[in-house]
């Protein structure tokens, strides 16, 4: 019987020569199918290998990234939104939370525009009574709960009502405009903080109501967006009181609720850090605005982090990966630094490549331009790989990390806004949301040949090189490798070979799964390339578009052999590549 | 359906082609329940056997790469059976023709053994998992009665008797072949080791009633005597079988299939002159009966059935091997593999997704009678594999063509997911066995329906939607239920094969049909020939383990639904 293992395992290694011989002869872009890529042999030089020992837990893989969130509230009850979040609440083993702002903005106009939203839940009566229409936040809520989504309840922003300095209130921002533009009667403080009080208790309330406390009680509450830049514009001061009279509303109608802040830009400059540190610390000493008592009620904590992308000299876009890194890792740092709130679940209410969505790369964003292909996607699972790493080695309870990535109904086909769908069809970076669905259980280590530490992403990026690395996890019955090939610049790269090599597999023989996103495979992008990027799409058109749109196998499911609880799988991967491996047994 | 698209159009303005919520549900429509709870017998793999009539084909480029997928696509062990392993000549394949040229003899009539080809086709299947089923025959020249003429040129369009030619005839010696045989079992077991070759199903000859034997039906009996009695002698844990008659339907196969039985159950055995044979499994053939109905193919997946059934009953009426292993030694739809569909109409049927959904519905009936008739049916061949170095698609049986796969290739990758245990599928539409067997599927119903298998952390649904008539008309509404999952969230896999999924001939004919396909050509031909997803995966949360799927099922088209916890 040795000498027949043997014999399979030449075979099986010559067979997987041949083929490299034949990439090697088609030069670009390797498709080519093909069963039997399960070798024995030694890699050669140039082959990464990634060693996956199923033994090995990290904890956890908890799912931070089935967070999602978009500026346009109004959006969610739109069909394109409607179809993109059932497929966003079918992809993940638990629910998926989403953010939205302007949820308590004032009618002015149209409720649908590019980062604008109002629901008119709040006006007042001649007498200046309070007069709460709950119809449109219901129906926006009524959306997410009915598809099993649960809301990170954005608490804002100003009904015009309310607000401090109410005019001019609408604002009609296009993408080339001055992003300033947006901050308008809004953005402002309360011109009375009881009624802004009493307009979050009667918020709750009505949602206890409508949906159950126990429902509720699974939400979070969380209070305005940025407000260390133009979203607020009273002083920090002045958001730490509306943070306290907000948390007071938010237990008075729902003890059990949870609340929190105070989704500041980031924590890397001194203006951001000083905010996340003067917030904590008012939450831990400061005298209470709302209550008189020391300190503030808060379940978890918020901030954003954002890359930073930009044209390069030949013309290219290069992601700025270690921007959106760095600022996650001082915002942990911060958080640390206050013992009584290391351990609260963290929810990082906007985590992006950049931080802009609606500001389309057709528009003259031209640094935007890795939007609708395979950068995204490759960033994507580079990113939150790193995610998990940053949150592990500060011991951070990263509970979520919010993609600021949608959907914008209406406008032109992959006009390149941050967006996970263009008229109802997934772009590549959906999939790797997908991918990540199927990774349950808990997180397992991956070791490999890649120069990139996580502190050299964070000094200097990922150019020249590619990082060809994994992410690993594995639950009872099944186990799950990712493997990306990711660059922050957007260039051909040859494809890399890779070699799993994969321990600690229960069983002799398992079912293997081959996902994979890339230039042909789970991409829409490419169909609408290749039908000549029409603007009106036929019915044949779009179903083809949806076809292709989907998570896609690279090969047939395949059966094969563990020895040892061993098992090694060779294939080759573009640049800008992301593959999914899952083993299931029973 | 018209009405259909009005509806959904008018509900949202995106179009809607998501297969699985399209379809309105409807009092005629296809109702199919699937309880998981009422579990059945295990499932046996009997689907992943697979032969062929030309054994060197084996260690062929094209022939290595479908072996290799063959046995990447089962969780079970897959078995090969192939013929001509004995005869003479220089192992060039031609179509029905193969050759080792394992036995000669010397000037003094001596005899010389060469295991060169056979072991490399043995080697070639073993290194890949595949367990050989050794088919002891045909008759290499120096030893056969009537040698001459020895080696035949049949082609596609000849008449079918050219094939039968020196090979098919009774051994001058039937000493000399039993050493043959012996020699063969004991290089095996040194070559490959007692555990390995014990787990080995060998049996001679292939349709001994018909044209491949031209002796009697007592001189078959009596090489089989000779033949059992020397596999055993070399190794006597090793399994041994027969007749392999073609379908027992036919009273000339069943006479001899009984004829067989009687002489293994009570006859004088020729070898040994004690009573009875050693006898360790029971094979036979089952083919179906296509026919061209007014320029359209007909199947006739009733014979098929009526050849299983009636076989099954044959064993089953023999108290001492009512119980053996049964291998259906060929089971398709027609009988004869390279008969390419340029000269036979009626094989036109091969390349598209008739054949796939032939084959899903057609196992699950081969399940269906095995339960019905207790017996113990151990696997059904597929007479289906490739044929080297032939023109694209040209129509032979066969589960791959130029190394791309057909359909049919992909409903076998969904048989291989299927494991555990049965589970019970009831509905509204009443095709059987016996129904198909009586007046096959041609009415006006279709025959849409599931099979069902489930493990302890999965289970699988495969659904089908055939009909004899390759016609292909309008997508059938299937309501779905399937109850007995686990409270909570599953997650599913939809994969399907249809007139756009898993069909590389249709990408083939949209290409213009090439003949000499360019390297990016046959790099997407390979990929369209790979079993795909209708939709991204998903999870799902079951309704009290319920869940109501809502499928549009394309008719030829075949859907595998796995759901995981």
């Amino acid at each position: 019987m040795k000498i027949l293992t043997n014999m399979r395992n030449k075979a099986k290694g010559l067979f997987m020569h041949g083929l490299i011989f034949l990439i090697a002869l088609a030069g670009t872009g390797f498709t080519g199918a093909s069963s039997s890529r399960k070798g024995s042999e030694p890699p050669g030089d140039s082959t990464r290998v990634l060693t996956v020992d199923f033994t090995k837990k990290l904890g956890k893989m908890n799912p931070m990234w089935a967070y999602v969130g978009y500026d346009e509230g109004n959006y969610t009850y739109l069909p394109e939104s409607k179809k993109l979040m059932k497929d966003l609440a079918k992809l993940s083993q638990g629910p998926v939370y989403v953010r939205a702002h302007n949820l308590l903005n004032t009618h002015e106009g149209s409720p649908i525009a590019l980062k604008w939203g109002s629901t008119n839940a709040y006006t007042e009566d001649k007498d200046g009574k309070p007069v709460y229409n709950w119809t449109l936040v219901d129906k926006i809520v009524d959306t997410w709960v009915n598809l099993g989504i649960k809301p990170l309840m954005e608490i804002g922003f100003m009904p015009k009502a309310l607000s401090a300095k109410p005019e001019p209130y609408r604002h009609h921002w296009k993408p080339g405009d001055p992003y300033s533009d947006i901050w308008t009667g809004w953005a402002y403080p309360p011109n009375n903080y009881d009624k802004w009080e009493a307009l979050i208790y009667e918020w709750v309330t009505h949602s206890v109501k409508r949906y159950g406390a126990k429902e509720v009680e699974s939400w979070w509450w969380q209070l305005w967006n940025e407000p260390d830049a133009g979203y607020w514009a009273g002083t920090n001061e002045e958001y730490f009181k509306l943070y306290d009279y907000t948390a007071k509303a938010v237990k008075r109608a729902l003890p059990t609720a949870r609340v929190g802040g105070p989704n500041v830009t980031g924590a890397l400059s001194k203006n951001q850090a000083k905010f996340l540190t003067d917030f904590l610390e008012h939450c831990r000493t400061g005298k209470n605005y709302a209550t008189g008592k020391q300190g503030t009620t808060i379940d978890f904590l918020g901030f954003h982090a954002k890359g930073a992308p930009r044209v390069t000299d030949e013309g290219h876009v290069q992601m700025g990966l270690s921007t959106h890194l760095k600022q996650i890792d001082a915002a942990f740092r911060i958080i640390k630094s206050f013992p009584e709130f290391a351990q609260l679940p963290v929810i990082i209410g906007e985590s992006d490549p950049e931080g802009c969505a609606a500001c389309s790369s057709n528009s003259g964003y031209s640094n935007m331009a890795y939007r609708n292909g395979t950068l995204f996607s490759s960033y994507f699972a580079e990113s939150f790989a790193k995610k998990y790493e940053l949150a592990a080695r500060h011991n951070i309870n990263l509970e979520g990390a919010v993609s600021w990535t949608f959907t914008f109904p209406g406008q032109p086909w992959f006009d390149g806004f941050r967006s996970f769908a263009t008229h109802g069809i997934a772009k590549p970076v959906l999939n790797v949301l997908r991918m990540l669905g199927l990774m349950t259980g808990d997180r397992i280590e991956v070791k490999g040949s890649s120069p990139y530490t996580l502190d050299k992403i964070m000094e200097s990026g990922i150019s020249g090189t590619s990082d060809i690395n994994g992410m690993a996890s594995r639950d009872s019955k099944s186990a799950a490798v990712m493997v990306w090939n990711y660059n922050d610049e957007d260039m051909y790269f040859e494809p890399a070979k890779v070699s799993l090599n994969l321990k600690g597999i229960p069983g002799s023989r398992v079912l293997l799964h081959h996902y994979r996103i890339d230039e042909e495979t789970s991409n829409a992008y490419t169909t609408w390339r290749k039908m000549g990027a029409p603007q009106q799409v036929t019915r044949d058109q779009y179903r083809e578009l949806e076809k292709t749109s989907g998570l896609t196998l690279w090969e047939s499911p395949e059966w094969i052999e563990v020895k040892e609880g061993q098992t090694q799988i060779d294939f080759v991967l573009p640049g800008q590549g992301v593959s999914l491996v899952t083993l299931t047994w029973q | 359906m018209k009405s259909i698209i009005a509806i959904i159009l008018f509900f949202s303005p995106l179009p809607k082609v998501a297969a699985e919520v399209t379809s309105e549900i409807n009092s005629d429509s296809v109702r199919i329940h699937v309880d998981l709870a009422k579990k059945k017998g295990p499932v046996n793999p009997i689907w992943s056997w697979v032969g062929y009539d030309e054994p060197n084909y084996t260690y062929m480029k094209d022939g290595k790469k479908l072996l290799s997928e063959l046995a990447l696509a089962n969780s079970s062990t897959v078995h090969v059976r192939v013929h001509s392993l004995l005869v003479t000549g220089d192992g060039t394949p031609a179509l029905k023709w193969g050759s080792t040229n394992a036995y000669t003899e010397d000037k003094s009539g001596n005899p010389v053994y060469d295991w060169t080809i056979i072991d490399r086709i043995f080697d070639t299947l073993l290194e890949r998992g595949i367990k050989p089923m050794p088919q002891i025959g045909f008759m290499p020249e120096a030893l056969s009665s009537k040698p001459q003429p020895y080696r035949h040129f049949w082609k596609p369009g000849d008449n079918y008797n050219d094939i039968y030619t020196g090979w098919a005839y009774p051994p001058k010696d039937y000493g000399k072949f039993a050493a043959l045989v012996y020699e063969w079992v004991k290089h095996s077991v040194e070559r490959y080791g007692k555990k390995e070759v014990e787990s080995w199903y060998w049996e001679l000859w292939n349709e001994p009633n018909i044209g491949y034997w031209k002796g009697t039906t007592e001189e078959y009996i009596k090489l089989y005597d000779y033949t059992a009695d020397a596999v055993k002698r070399a190794l006597p844990t090793a399994k041994i079988g027969g007749p392999e008659v073609t379908g027992p339907s036919w009273d000339v196969a069943a006479k001899f299939m009984k004829a067989f039985l009687d002489h293994a159950d009570s006859g004088t055995n020729y070898a040994t002159g004690k009573k009875g044979s050693p006898l360790d499994f029971i094979t036979f053939h089952a083919k179906g009966s296509p026919k061209v109905i007014d320029g359209v193919v007909r199947m006739g997946m009733g014979s098929q059935l009526k050849d299983i059934e009636s076989g099954f009953k044959i064993v089953r009426s023999y108290p001492k091997f009512r119980d053996l292993p049964i291998v259906i030694g060929e089971s398709d739809p027609e009988g004869c593999a390279a008969c390419s569909e340029a000269n036979y109409p009626h094989y036109a049927y091969r390349n598209g997704t008739m054949y796939s959904s032939y084959t899903a519905a057609s196992f699950a009936r081969k399940l269906e009678l095995a339960a019905a008739n207790k017996a113990n049916l151990l696997g059904a061949v597929s007479w289906s594999f490739e044929f080297e170095d032939q023109p694209w698609f040209a129509g032979f049986r066969d589960m791959a063509t130029n190394g791309v796969d057909k359909p049919v290739l992909n409903v076998f990758r969904m048989f291989g997911m299927m494991t555990g245990k049965l589970a019970e599928v009831s509905g509204n539409r009443n095709y059987d066995a016996a129904k198909i067997i009586a007046e096959g599927v041609r009415g006006t119903q279709r025959d849409i329906n599931a099979l069902a298998s489930v493990n302890a952390s999965e289970a699988a649904v495969m659904v089908w939607n055939y009909h004899d008539d390759n016609i292909i008309g309008k997508d059938n509404p299937v309501a779905l239920d399937i109850t007995g999952l686990p409270r909570g969230k599953v997650y599913v896999h939809h994969y399907r094969i249809d007139q756009e999924h898993s069909n590389a001939y249709e990408v083939w004919k949209k290409m213009g049909s090439p003949q000499q396909p360019s390297d990016a050509q046959i790099r997407e031909l390979e990929r369209a020939g790979q079993l795909q997803l209708l939709t991204s995966p998903y999870w799902v949360h079951t309704v009290n383990g319920k869940l109501n799927l809502r499928l549009s099922m394309p008719q030829q088209g075949v859907s595998l639904l796995k759901f995981n916890w």
